[in-house]
């Protein structure tokens, strides 16, 4: 797990600890089933307050990434319950969207960005 | 306005979660007078108390002390007030201040001493640790102890007891960076299991940005602000541009506009952000910021 | 018992102070065999011992800064037992000081002074009249400011001794002048001198327990 605050960040710090631990539990690097440090404790390691913590846990858990349960701490859920399903289906989403538009501005005709979109899944 | 987070702090819900309460105090001196302070610090949590020089800081933590008595309204810590049980209610205080207050001529064993008989929760052998640690002579008088040193030596003190409330007067005043991180991470140490608070006046206000979870801004005796940092951080947004492209709305809603020859800055509520052109550039503040256009409106 | 950690706390920060005492009392002794002629006895010594101490023991209250009578009051203890305590300090130094009088007495004693029945009961006045006016300087501190300074201090200091000055003063003009009727007085005093002697003994024991009472409702009262 590694999270970097930046002030010279645009987002807000509680923004900053979400995505980059969502962005971990997505590309696997946190693993499901593992438990998060406690909100206190990541708090005091990464020097920022226990509110701004807070929020971040609170705003992953609504978004589904993790669940808190009393006693046991926070852990992250399966990658096959739903509300993580969509946030996956949404990043393909954007990804294919950017390879689209670069596609559409450099004018690269239909059948040819097929072909390296089948080429890359399967090559 | 206040949002509680409590998150997981389900254990603690049976209890007490206020550690500290200060209940509408007003304190008059000839040519000063606090008025109608009144907020709730809950356990577990870090208030920054913010503030000009004069504006009232002192006052207010020295009344949290009961190092100033004779005051209108009622000061809670952990429940009691100092008149039902004045030596419980000290014994939960752990305060240092700007000076140090330790008599010129103690030693460390001096004070070792005191603090042990007075103190039922004082700890011999955590204050020897820290004393250990932090390399503060034995034998030496505590006024040949540089500022670092008194201020470790007072953190000492106060961390080898078993408080609920930390009172920091300007405790950082003096330090080099070096030392201030080190107390701002004392005090996280401090309220890690969630039971124990700080309340800290500073007027380097970098020392809150971060790990304060309430701010509490103080003017001329009376409360200005008073939220959750990050809240506070979200409800104002810092606007620069030229004079020129401010409208007679947006003019009405800046706080604490100043000019140069090249544009102005002011704060605006975010709640407003609608009524900004194209024309200027705004960004998220920081609590200084905030301070410092709160104050020159206020002049 | 808290009020006996305070005035501990009062004995470290005059410490310095009160090694000077027994240098003094060597000085005094000193100057008083080198100059023969003085009628030197024990009895002035041991009043000597008092009246120096009643200007010591106010050190503890110019040795106070702001900052320090905060912590003071940080400790978690009432009112009653921080003030009783700096009493109580003062009590002991007295007591200090009487006891080195009595140490020289024993002293002169063994050089072949002879002690008169007088001796006792003058030394108790002496105690008696020395405990009231440390009871009267502590509540001085007390009514107009714990944290006043050094200025109100020199004041203080130097009340005590101006009223000894002048009361000795007049006391051994008045000597001069009658001398026979005082020598009468002074061989039927004894009996009544024992009476005076407890007598003040105990109205400075009452006064000192009010003044503390008093000086406990003073602070109460006061923020510094």
């Amino acid at each position: 797990m590694r999270i970097i605050i930046s002030n010279q960040s645009e987002l807000p710090i509680y923004a900053q600890i979400k995505e980059q631990l969502k962005e971990q539990i997505l590309n696997g690097q946190i693993p499901e089933g593992s438990t998060l440090p406690s909100i206190r404790q990541l708090a005091k390691e990464i020097g920022v307050s226990v509110i701004t913590t807070t929020r971040a846990y609170s705003d992953l858990e609504a978004e589904g990434f993790i669940a808190t349960m009393q006693g046991k701490g926070s852990v992250v859920l399966s990658k096959d319950n739903s509300m993580l399903q969509e946030q996956y289906l949404l990043r393909i989403e954007e990804g294919l969207t950017t390879a689209i538009e670069t596609a559409r501005v450099m004018g690269l005709p239909e059948e040819e960005l097929n072909r390296i979109f089948q080429n890359l899944l399967h090559g | 306005m206040l949002r509680q987070h409590d998150g997981d702090e389900q254990k603690g819900m049976s209890g007490n979660m206020e550690l500290l309460e200060v209940r509408n105090v007003s304190k008059h001196y000839k040519n000063f007078s606090l008025e109608n302070i009144d907020f709730v610090l809950p356990k577990g949590y870090i208030m920054g108390y913010v503030g000009q020089n004069g504006a009232g800081k002192s006052t207010t933590l020295n009344i949290i002390t009961n190092i100033c008595k004779c005051v209108e309204g009622e000061v809670y810590v952990n429940g009691i007030t100092c008149a039902e049980d004045a030596v419980r209610y000290k014994e939960y205080i752990g305060y240092i201040g700007d000076e140090f207050y330790y008599p010129d001529n103690f030693t460390v064993k001096n004070i070792r001493g005191i603090l042990k008989n007075f103190y039922t929760t004082f700890s011999p052998e955590k204050f020897d640790e820290l004393v250990k640690k932090w390399k503060l002579s034995d034998k030496m008088k505590v006024k040949d102890f540089s500022r670092g040193m008194k201020v470790k030596l007072m953190f000492a003190s106060v961390l080898s007891r078993d408080t609920k409330l930390l009172v920091l007067d300007e405790a950082t005043n003096g330090l080099d960076p070096v030392m201030r991180v080190e107390v701002l991470r004392l005090m996280q140490e401090y309220i890690a299991d969630g039971e124990r608070s700080v309340i800290f006046s500073t007027h380097i206000l970098s020392d809150l940005e971060q790990i304060a979870d309430y701010i509490f801004f103080i003017h001329d005796g009376k409360k200005v602000l008073y939220d959750a940092k990050d809240e506070l951080l979200e409800s104002y947004l810092l606007v620069k541009g030229e004079r020129k492209a401010v409208t007679a709305e947006l003019r009405r809603q800046l706080i604490g506009m100043v000019d140069n020859a090249y544009g102005f800055e002011a704060i605006l509520p975010s709640d407003k952000a609608d009524l900004l052109t194209s024309e200027l550039y705004f960004e998220k503040p920081s609590i200084d910021q905030i301070v410092v256009h709160y104050i020159k409106d206020k002049k | 018992m808290r009020a006996w950690e305070f005035a501990k706390i009062d004995y470290i920060k005059t410490k310095q102070q009160m090694v000077m005492l027994p240098v003094l009392l060597l000085v005094i002794v000193t100057i008083m065999e080198i100059s023969k002629e003085g009628n030197v006895n024990g009895v002035t010594l041991f009043c000597y011992m008092i009246f120096m101490m009643t200007i010591f023991s106010t050190q503890a209250f110019g040795a106070c800064r702001q900052q320090e009578s905060g912590f003071l009051r940080l400790l978690p203890a009432d009112t009653r037992d921080r003030v009783a305590g700096r009493f109580l300090y003062g009590f002991t130094m007295m007591g200090i000081a009487a006891g080195m009088g009595i140490g020289t007495q024993i002293i002169y004693r063994a050089r072949g002074y002879a002690a008169t029945s007088l001796d006792f009961p003058l030394c108790l006045i002496g105690f008696a009249l020395g405990m009231l006016i440390m009871t009267a300087e502590f509540v001085f501190f007390y009514l107009f400011g714990e944290n006043q300074g050094q200025q109100l201090l020199g004041i203080v200091r130097t009340l005590p001794g101006m009223c000894f000055f002048f009361a000795t003063a007049n006391l051994s003009s008045a000597i001069m002048e009658e001398p026979e009727k005082i020598a009468y007085i002074m061989q039927n005093i004894g009996s009544w001198l024992r009476v005076l002697a407890w007598g003040s003994a105990a109205l400075s024991m009452v006064v000192f327990l009010a003044a503390i009472e008093l000086c406990v409702k003073v602070t109460e009262k006061r923020d510094y």
